[in-house]
């Protein structure tokens, strides 16, 4: 009999042709959307439009659809941790936790009680299985639309059991067989940034609605008051633009950020710069690793040469600090072997 | 196979309606309001469906107003831009009352922990400014019956220029409104709830006491409803009706006891489970049972995987199962509780119990077993 495949469908098109390929493997495939966020966004990945499209698609490929609510898990796993991350200074990344929490916890185990073998979504990356048996997340073969970063926390069990059909695509090559399929999302435009903040409203509105904002000061390392920000929550360490100070002899970034006084310090790139990132709470694929390894620090940033110590990371050189918060995910070659949060 | 116990979501269509409706979409196709004889007849027989509706509810003929549905009936009577506070609804209403009650600041009478609410309850909220109260007849979601004879009583007798509203579009199939809704100005029903097609209902409305129309054109329905009526449908809808009428001793009988199988079969082959409401609250056809350790979205996944039809709470535009407002007001503690409706109706029989007592219990005994790696 086939294997029971449980296929995540957001409504667009990555994970509408990750259902036709299912489908067409042998697979028996069954369609879930999960309703995740229930307040405005912009397309995001949860509105009943898009829900109507993975439903549509679904008809499409004779496969059955249905929607799981994970509204309160949604906000109490990804929605309030971004919040409190904002107030203690920090960068979350929200579609991280979400992985982390909802896709890869909730729906992953809410499968297994349904007696599906497998769950499957439209993400780019790819899951190898190494010589000794063991499972690795790997990169996309599409270097621009990668996202082995933020799948970097599956461990062995969960990746054992999940499909990623669309790791092996490029994404011209995917909208263009959605074309050739018929599918009605061929030509949706791809989700941008988190599903739960509005263009027009920003991370702003977001975190004034939640508690409002803290108005700070922007200070020289030496102490000198250059500026004021609206809010300090919204600055990130290594920023550079929106901070409006002028008459500097050299470019500004920002290298603190203190939310308990309400200050932002402002210095050139060298004082932005450290060699080593500290981290907490790891997470692995396979077994705890310390050693080379390269390093990546943002979805779609450069992974770059350095030692994963047991809380930190050396770099090869030195390297703009990280923000708080972000996510630091180890790669041996196109492999993930684990990743951590930055401190 | 398939099993269905969705019956207070929409039931089957009866053959009776579709039998009546047939030569409505063919032979004897027209508009009611032309003047040919094709047209005469059409509205000679909208007259007649008027009449059933009339028999069914206690009204006047003139009082029926056909409509598009429960929504549009319930919409109708709740009326618009009525002050804030002149409008009071019951705690359980169907979204249809509620939503545009508590969009124009209506006071809620809250539920007893039974899911009643009392005439008394009512009688506390109504002042001089009170110009509609509305009850439902019979709760969607647990079948709790209101007393709305009582209550229409208690809110005349304090206010007599005051409208009062029952959604009965759950009731229509189980009482006799003649005598429930005794005393009650406006009554909201529906034909899929018993039988009839989907998209037609009735308001009706005593004399004089119309509030503003939703619809304004051609001055059907005595411009109570403006545009061409679904003649087939209505035709249909008071078919379903009439036999409702017909067989409602028989069908309330038969029901019952499936009914009370159906629970006393639950409550034997699962731990914990509960029915929310007592059988003396409630009419016999909707069977609400709350079963700990588990959560209805699963439970409704499997139970569909086996085509057994029944329904959670509601269901949100998503089609992503929402808490239940209903529970919430009678104090009903939902978490991690899946509550679980089992509707019956005119269809409904022993081979339908027979298969829910079958697949409910196993699917609560694989979500209860459910781990990780299950």
């Amino acid at each position: 009999m086939a294997e029971r495949v449980l296929v995540g469908m957001s409504g667009g098109v990555d994970s509408s042709v990750a259902a036709a390929l299912l489908v067409e493997q042998g697979f028996d495939v069954v369609g879930v959307t999960m309703k995740l966020w229930g307040g405005e966004s912009d397309s995001g990945c949860c509105s009943v439009s898009d829900v109507d499209d993975a439903r549509w698609v679904a008809n499409q490929l004779g496969i059955e659809h249905h929607v799981f609510n994970f509204g309160d898990e949604f906000n109490e796993h990804v929605v309030n941790p971004f919040v409190d991350t904002h107030r203690t200074g920090g960068t979350p990344n929200p579609c991280i936790e979400c992985n982390r929490h909802i896709k890869f916890d909730l729906f992953f185990d809410r499968a297994s009680v349904l007696g599906f073998d497998r769950i499957a979504t439209g993400h780019y990356a790819r899951i190898a299985t190494l010589d000794d048996g063991t499972f690795r997340m790997q990169r996309s073969i599409d270097p621009l639309k990668d996202q082995s970063y933020v799948l970097h926390m599956l461990g062995q069990d969960v990746l054992a059991r999940v499909l990623l059909p669309i790791g092996g695509w490029h994404k011209p090559d995917l909208r263009a067989e959605a074309e050739r399929r018929g599918l009605v999302t061929a030509g949706k435009p791809d989700s941008q940034d988190v599903c739960f903040i509005t263009k027009d409203g920003g991370r702003e509105d977001f975190l004034a609605a939640r508690g409002g904002l803290t108005p700070g000061v922007i200070l020289t390392e030496d102490g000198k008051q250059v500026g004021e920000v609206p809010a300090t929550e919204l600055v990130t360490i290594g920023q550079r633009k929106g901070l409006n100070v002028s008459g500097m002899s050299e470019p500004q970034f920002v290298v603190d950020v203190n939310l308990q006084e309400s200050i932002v310090t402002i210095g050139p790139r060298r004082s932005l710069q450290d060699i080593e990132t500290g981290f907490t709470q790891p997470v692995w694929a396979h077994e705890p690793f310390t050693g080379d390894a390269l390093v990546q620090a943002s979805a779609h940033g450069t992974a770059f040469p350095a030692i994963v110590e047991f809380d930190r990371v050396v770099w090869h050189k030195n390297r703009d600090r990280i923000a708080p918060g972000q996510s630091l995910v180890f790669y041996d070659n196109d492999l993930v072997i684990g990743g951590a949060i930055a401190t | 196979m398939s099993a269905y116990l969705d019956h207070a979501a929409s039931s089957p269509l009866r053959p009776e309606a579709l039998d009546a409706m047939l030569p409505w979409f063919s032979e004897q196709h027209a508009n009611p309001t032309a003047s040919h004889r094709r047209g005469r007849r059409a509205r000679q027989a909208l007259d007649e469906a008027r009449g059933v509706l009339a028999e069914a509810t206690g009204f006047t003929r003139g009082e029926v107003v056909f409509t598009g549905g429960g929504t549009e009936s319930d919409n109708l009577a709740i009326g618009r831009n009525r002050p804030s506070g002149s409008i009071i609804v019951g705690a359980t209403e169907h979204p249809a009352v509620l939503e545009p009650a508590v969009r124009q600041g209506a006071h809620i009478a809250p539920v007893n922990s039974r899911g009643v609410v009392t005439a008394d309850a009512v009688a506390a909220l109504v002042t001089e400014a009170t110009e509609v109260v509305s009850v439902m007849a019979v709760n969607n979601e647990t079948g709790v019956e209101q007393p709305i004879a009582a209550i229409a009583a208690a809110v005349h007798e304090q206010a007599p220029d005051a409208l009062v509203h029952s959604d009965a579009v759950q009731a229509l199939p189980w009482l006799d409104l003649t005598t429930a809704a005794e005393g009650v100005d406006m009554l909201s029903v529906t034909g899929h709830k018993l039988g009839g097609p989907q998209g037609v209902g009735a308001v009706v409305v005593r004399d004089g006491k119309m509030p503003e129309p939703l619809l304004v054109g051609g001055g059907q329905e005595r411009d109570r409803r403006a545009g061409t009526q679904n003649v087939a449908g209505i035709i249909g809808f008071a078919a379903a009706v009439q036999a409702s009428i017909d067989d409602r001793t028989e069908r309330l009988a038969r029901i019952d006891r499936l009914a009370t199988r159906l629970l006393d079969g639950l409550v034997d082959q699962i731990d914990g489970l509960a029915p929310t409401v007592d059988r003396s609250v409630r009419v016999p056809g909707i069977v609400h049972v709350c079963i700990p350790g588990i959560t209805s979205e699963p439970l409704l996944f499997l139970l569909d995987e086996q085509s057994l039809a029944c329904s959670a709470a509601s269901s949100c535009a998503s089609g992503a199962q929402g808490a239940s407002h209903v529970l919430d007001a009678m104090g009903v503690d939902a978490v991690n509780t899946a509550p679980l409706r089992l509707s019956l109706g005119w269809s409904t029989t022993d081979a339908d119990i027979d298969d829910a007592l079958r697949l409910i219990p196993a699917a609560v005994d694989q979500l209860r077993s459910g781990g990780r790696h299950g």
